[in-house]
């Protein structure tokens, strides 16, 4: 299944920064998730409504690496997110 | 019948139950936590009925409701809600101390985040003045910790209280929910309550070959906590992030022949950090 153009993070689920990671709760099936990494910068992003080149763009100026390599981990990240019912269409 | 008063961790819970019988075993249970303090935090009113025999007790459900919670298990019903600053839990119990435990460490799971604490899977000793806390998953080496440390700085083998004080701090006290240590070597644990100890350093440990859960992700899984609340929720990943702001923590590892003095060195190392 294909991402969604537009997407967010869920606004109920608790989270917090603790340290370097952060750390995501799901009440409802009593998981808790860790993000850490570039993961922890792509969240902060995922404020707002985002697509995967909005977050690119954003993230190319903060990371040295190539744009092929850094478009192709935030689709990977943003699959595991949607998996993990972390990401929503927005 | 004058109810039992128990000092756990900052807070003073009143129990009251119906029967003088049961009564009369938590008096003898609980005896080192009994306080005679009037202002009372969480008050506990259980009608008592006769333990189902051969009954399949099932896992505890707690359920926000109304300004609280309602705690259910096969032998136990009540429903919490606070009131004026004060927690109050009524219900119906069935009479047997094991049933009032474990009703009595969900309570306080609920209570203690409303008041800057947590109640933790972890074992307690005291270093020095320091208290030190010890998380871990389920044979990671909590009550054997406590075997080989001294006896009278051992806070519990099982489960303890981390509460933030603004004033001073972090603060480490004991519980009355001892683990496999509660009747070792012919004596009776639960006559033991150390005073509560600032707390020098969080440890995390690592035994029998499996990782270790360490830094916010180990206090999170060492928590007892059962509000599935959302609210809940932020309220504690909230604390626990200030925890690990504001407290030194390291993982330990050890082995079953290491002596006290090899395992001290370690946590000396770690306190000195602190």
């Amino acid at each position: 299944m294909s991402l969604p153009p537009r997407f967010t993070r869920p606004a109920e689920w608790p989270f917090q920064k603790i340290g370097d990671e952060i750390v995501v709760v799901v009440p409802r099936a009593r998981l808790m998730h860790r993000i850490e990494g570039v993961g922890v910068r792509i969240w902060e992003l995922l404020e707002r409504p985002a697509t995967v080149a909005s977050l690119v763009s954003a993230l190319e100026s903060e990371f040295e690496v190539e744009r092929e390599t850094l478009e192709a981990d935030v689709v990977g990240f943003l699959e595991e997110l949607r998996e993990r019912e972390l990401l929503e269409p927005a | 019948m004058s109810p039992l008063r128990l000092s756990l961790a900052h807070l003073v819970c009143e129990i009251h139950v119906t029967s003088p019988r049961l009564l009369r075993r938590m008096r003898v249970h609980y005896a080192a936590y009994a306080c005679a303090r009037r202002s009372v935090d969480v008050r506990i009113e259980l009608r008592t009925r006769p333990p189902a025999v051969g009954a399949r007790i099932g896992s505890p459900r707690v359920r926000p409701c109304t300004s609280g919670w309602c705690v259910t298990r096969a032998d136990f019903a009540v429903a919490g809600r606070r009131s004026a600053g004060r927690w109050t839990f009524h219900g119906s119990l069935a009479e047997d101390l094991f049933s009032l435990d474990t009703l009595l460490r969900i309570v306080l799971s609920l209570v203690l985040p409303t008041r800057d604490a947590m109640l933790l899977h972890g074992a307690g000793i005291r270093f020095h003045g320091s208290g030190c806390a010890f998380l871990g998953r389920s044979g990671a080496g909590k009550t054997t910790l406590c075997r080989k440390a001294p006896r009278p700085d051992v806070f519990n083998d099982e489960l303890v209280v981390l509460a933030r004080d603004p004033r001073v701090g972090w603060r480490l006290y004991g519980s009355p929910f001892w683990g496999e240590m509660a009747a070792d070597g012919g004596r009776n644990w639960r006559r033991q309550r150390l005073p509560p100890a600032r707390l020098g350093a969080l440890f995390f440990l690592a035994r029998s070959g499996r990782p270790a859960w360490v830094g916010a992700h180990g206090v999170l899984r060492s928590l007892l906590h059962f509000d599935p609340s959302p609210s809940s929720q932020r309220r504690i990943l909230a604390l626990v992030a200030k925890l690990m702001r504001e407290t030194t923590s390291s993982r330990l590892a050890f082995s079953l022949e290491d002596d006290w003095d090899t395992i001290s060195r370690s946590i000396g190392r770690t306190l000195a950090q602190s």
